[in-house]
């Protein structure tokens, strides 16, 4: 049999671990847990101020609660052995709690609260401008897209060519409108061109603003689809006896367009949420048409359903196109394989 | 010469190049109404079809690869020349206010200082706001790496609505909206509080996507050396996410400086907004002219320093 | 088979199951490993045999039974997990060194964070280990720049840094090309022959007939038959056993 080393010698270095077993952690304890939690009900019911807004010393003493609570909530989470049941409650007690403690000590009055920024008679009575507002952003989302779409086609086109001088161009136009803020641009073009003698419409200016944003992002992400197409496939063509034009149609584009998708999807997305931009050039489109309904009934209400619409509509977006990001990647790596 | 099969060989022929050349020369000099002499619809029109031939014609020989060099650049040059013409001749401008109206730099004169703070300001607003959303992000980010399922539920919940509500929107919301309910937040705070709650949002992902792209087997042979699960994250997940992690980060941070010129909209005395004020107050748009161009300054050589960035740490990440 | 003191049983795994969402893939194995003994794992794949291993350093989480290293219940709540894995060295069949670090800083990592002993010390120690896998010219080269083989041998140097009482090795030379599974296994002969105590999960019949005292036979989550290499190659008792031989010798 093989010399064992160190046979017999000092005791198993997991003497000490072995002395702790059945040791739990104070703080893992349940019984700790859960008189902890006996303690912050009593404080809660003792120690905290009655309501109404809180002097300096009475604060303190909310803010302590507030921390005890949250360092009890804590140590639930970081239990990896507590009931998944325990920190379901622990965090929908967060929330309850903080929303209970605000309630308590804000001026605010909770009652009129939920008339005021739910108001149902003040939205029904404000929806016209609503719905208008919807179509103009649809209105200005679509023309962006397609202006965009267009310039961004040509851009990429261009680029491909390698020509020097059109490089410079290109890429000076795609740092330009990547660098500058939209609503610089559209400041621009709507306050400041028609001192040039360019006077153009609101939506027309906004439109441009968009689409010329857009286009610079739009032309990088079909410049990519290009380059994306390996240089095998373009000689191949090629030596078929394929002309540049087919080959573009038949080879690169149907290739480039399951690339490019994804990521026009998304900047289809972003350039939709700009639209709400406009609003700062008097467009009325959603969001102003919210603001100025806000300030004519004086209720935060039809601002408030403005922004539930606007999560109604891009939430599931951001999503779709979050999706289709994920499985081109996914894609990718297969092929490489 | 390359062959082509059929009518393409003719389309590259210099015969065919040099004829429609001319033919485009005609019509520019002699069929393209001069501004204002016809209806809007056919002036339009005709310059649409002009606009589509000349990119025709110039695509047709730069993406020629049998033509010279010399020929392409000058092709590239009249190309850019016919379109800067095209946009003199009719964009309704009238050139000679261009100086006095949009240039006027002496309108400015003693007032630099007034667009010096807004820069001062939009920059502080930047800068606070970065730190914020990274915070946010990173105490998501970890937050998620705990793997409770509510948690994440509420956790995903956040960066789904703040990725989705347009910046504006909550800029709006957080200024006009939340004093009806006794929170009075002011300019500069609701323009922090909302870019750091929506860019922490991005902020998290990245760093959750930093974390992922570390194989899960370094993480066990980690744990089985005997290291903590704070050592592993110290020693052998954080030296790898952070190059994965930059680019993103900074591309976030190059976002958020466009977005403080929106929150002009809620008065905060920012650059954009302090451009405004000299607008109205001069009656000439010099201002924000030169704000346009201080976004420029600052923005283009950042969007340089991204781009070279995520060229370098793609290579490192490798 | 002789007596054997307490000190002596390294590890006692104790009816062990472990559940994948509906896959029930353990299902009650039990076996001992005395101190020296090299036993090798084999099966079919999808037997278990990964996932007996990794539950035996708690990698992945049993869902019941019990596990001694060393007389030590690892399955007790609270237990200090990392302390007693630095009693178990891992050689993962994708050697999974870390890439940030070189040959030697990713030896010297943890018994410098987790024996807490000196950098010079931990740095000669990990030089005379590289040294002993043969590899102390490639002290200061990043895994990228190491062939598989290398990178398995700086992950064996790696886990005995540590001074464990017990090797595990989960297909260690699987991923690698046939002529650099000799040298890994070399290493792996040399430490048998010096008396570590090894469970190894392999196909490489070669070795554990030379090599192993004892074979587990492991398929469908149970240990269908377990014994000597001359038993189990040479005289296996059940179907099972003599089919998944006959398939692969």
């Amino acid at each position: 049999m093989a010399e064992t080393r160190e046979a017999g010698t000092a005791p198993s270095r997991l003497a000490d671990v072995k002395a702790r077993i059945g040791h739990v952690p104070l703080i893992r304890k349940s019984g700790f847990i859960y008189s902890f939690l006996a303690v912050l009900v009593l404080y809660a019911v003792f120690l905290l101020p009655a309501s109404g807004p809180p002097s300096v010393l009475e604060l303190v003493v909310i803010v302590l609660f507030g921390l005890l609570f949250g360092a009890w909530a804590v140590m639930v989470f970081t239990d990896e052995l507590k009931p998944e049941a325990l920190k379901t409650a622990a965090a929908f007690a967060i929330l309850f709690v903080g929303a209970w403690l605000y309630y308590r000590y804000s001026t605010a009055r909770w009652g009129e609260m939920t008339h005021l920024f739910f108001n149902l008679k003040i939205i029904r009575t404000a929806w016209p401008t609503l719905v208008k507002g919807f179509w103009t952003t649809l209105l200005l989302a679509v023309s962006a897209a397609v202006v965009s779409t267009i310039l961004g086609l040509l851009l990429a086109v261009f680029r491909s060519f390698n020509n020097l001088v059109l490089n410079v161009f290109i890429i000076a136009y795609v740092d330009f409108f990547r660098a500058m803020p939209i609503i610089v641009l559209m400041y621009l073009i709507y306050y400041a061109l028609p001192f040039l003698g360019i006077r153009l419409d609101a939506i027309v200016a906004g439109i441009l603003a968009l689409g010329l944003n857009s286009s610079a992002y739009v032309s990088e992400i079909f410049r990519a689809g290009f380059l994306s197409i390996k240089k095998g496939q373009i000689e191949a063509a090629h030596a078929l006896g394929l002309n540049p034009l087919q080959t573009m149609r038949l080879v690169i584009l149907p290739q480039a367009f399951r690339v490019v998708i994804p990521p026009l999807a998304g900047n289809y997305v972003a350039s939709a949420k700009d639209t709400a931009l406009c609003s700062a050039i008097s467009i009325i489109e959603l969001l102003k048409a919210g603001l100025s309904e806000q300030s004519m009934r004086a209720s935060p209400s039809p601002l408030i359903f403005v922004t539930v619409l606007y999560l109604v509509m891009f939430v599931p977006l951001t999503r779709f196109s979050g999706l289709l990001e994920r499985k081109m990647k996914a894609g990718q790596r297969q092929i490489n394989l | 010469m390359r062959s082509h099969p059929g009518w393409f060989q003719w389309v590259r022929r210099p015969l065919f190049v040099t004829l429609t050349f001319a033919a485009l020369l005609a019509y520019g000099f002699f069929l393209l109404p001069a501004p204002g002499a016809v209806s809007p619809g056919l002036l339009y029109a005709s310059l649409a079809v002009f606009l589509i031939l000349v990119l025709a014609w110039g695509g047709n020989v730069l993406s020629d690869r049998d033509k010279p060099e010399a020929l392409k650049m000058i092709v590239a040059l009249g190309l850019v020349g016919v379109l800067g013409w095209l946009f003199y001749r009719y964009s309704g401008a009238e050139w000679s206010r261009l100086s006095g109206f949009f240039l006027n730099f002496k309108v400015l004169e003693g007032n630099w200082w007034y667009l010096r703070n807004g820069l001062g300001v939009t920059l502080m607003l930047a800068a606070v706001s970065a730190l914020g959303s990274m915070m946010i992000g990173l105490l998501i980010a970890v937050l998620r790496s705990l793997n409770s399922r509510t948690l994440n539920l509420f956790l995903k919940a956040y960066v789904d609505v703040l990725r989705s509500i347009p910046m504006i929107v909550l800029m709006v919301v957080l200024f006009f909206a939340l004093p009806f309910a006794g929170i009075s937040l002011g300019s500069i705070l609701s323009t922090i509080v909302a870019l750091s709650l929506g860019y922490g949002a991005y902020a998290s992902e990245s760093f959750r996507a930093g974390i992922e792209s570390v194989h899960p087997g370094q993480i066990e042979a980690a744990r089985s050396l005997g290291l903590s699960r704070w050592q592993t994250i110290r020693m052998i997940i954080l030296p790898q996410a952070i190059p994965v992690v930059i680019p993103p980060l900074t591309g976030n941070l190059v976002s958020m400086l466009k977005d403080t010129a929106v929150a002009a909209v809620v008065a905060a005395p920012e650059l954009l907004k302090k451009a405004r004020e000299l607008y109205t107050s001069k009656t000439n748009p010099t201002a924000l002219v030169a704000a346009a161009l201080i976004y420029l300054a600052v923005l283009i050589p950042l969007v340089r320093v991204v781009n070279m960035l995520e060229k370098r740490f793609k290579k490192e990440a490798k | 088979m002789s007596e054997t003191s307490p000190t002596d049983v390294m590890i006692e795994v104790i009816d062990l199951h472990k559940h994948f969402k509906d896959l029930h893939v353990l299902k009650g194995v039990n076996t001992k490993v005395t101190r020296s003994e090299v036993v090798a794992i084999m099966g079919p794949s999808g037997g278990g045999k990964s996932t007996f291993l990794r539950c035996l350093n708690r990698l992945e989480e049993p869902s019941s039974g019990h596990i001694l290293i060393e007389g030590v219940d690892i399955m007790a709540p609270y237990i200090d997990i990392n302390k007693v894995r630095t009693e178990i060295g891992m050689v993962f069949q994708s050697f999974n060194l870390f890439p940030h670090l070189t040959a030697i800083e990713n030896v010297k990592l943890a018994p410098m964070h987790v024996r807490r002993i000196s950098e010079r010390e931990a740095t000669e120690r990990g030089r005379a280990l590289l040294d002993k896998v043969g590899l102390s010219d490639k002290a200061d080269a990043y895994p990228e720049q190491l062939s598989g083989g290398q990178q398995q041998r700086v992950a064996i140097a790696r886990a005995l840094a540590m001074q464990p009482q017990i090797m595990f090795f989960d297909e260690p030379t699987s991923a690698l090309d046939p002529e650099m599974i000799g040298e890994v296994l070399d290493v792996m002969r040399r430490m048998a022959g010096e008396g570590m105590t090894m469970l190894v999960v392999s196909h490489e019949m070669g070795f554990i007939r030379e090599a192993a005292d004892r074979i587990l036979f492991l398929a469908d989550g149970l240990i269908v038959e377990e014994g000597t290499p001359e038993k189990i190659f040479g005289d296996s008792q059940h179907a099972r056993t003599q089919d998944f031989l006959s398939k692969i010798l």
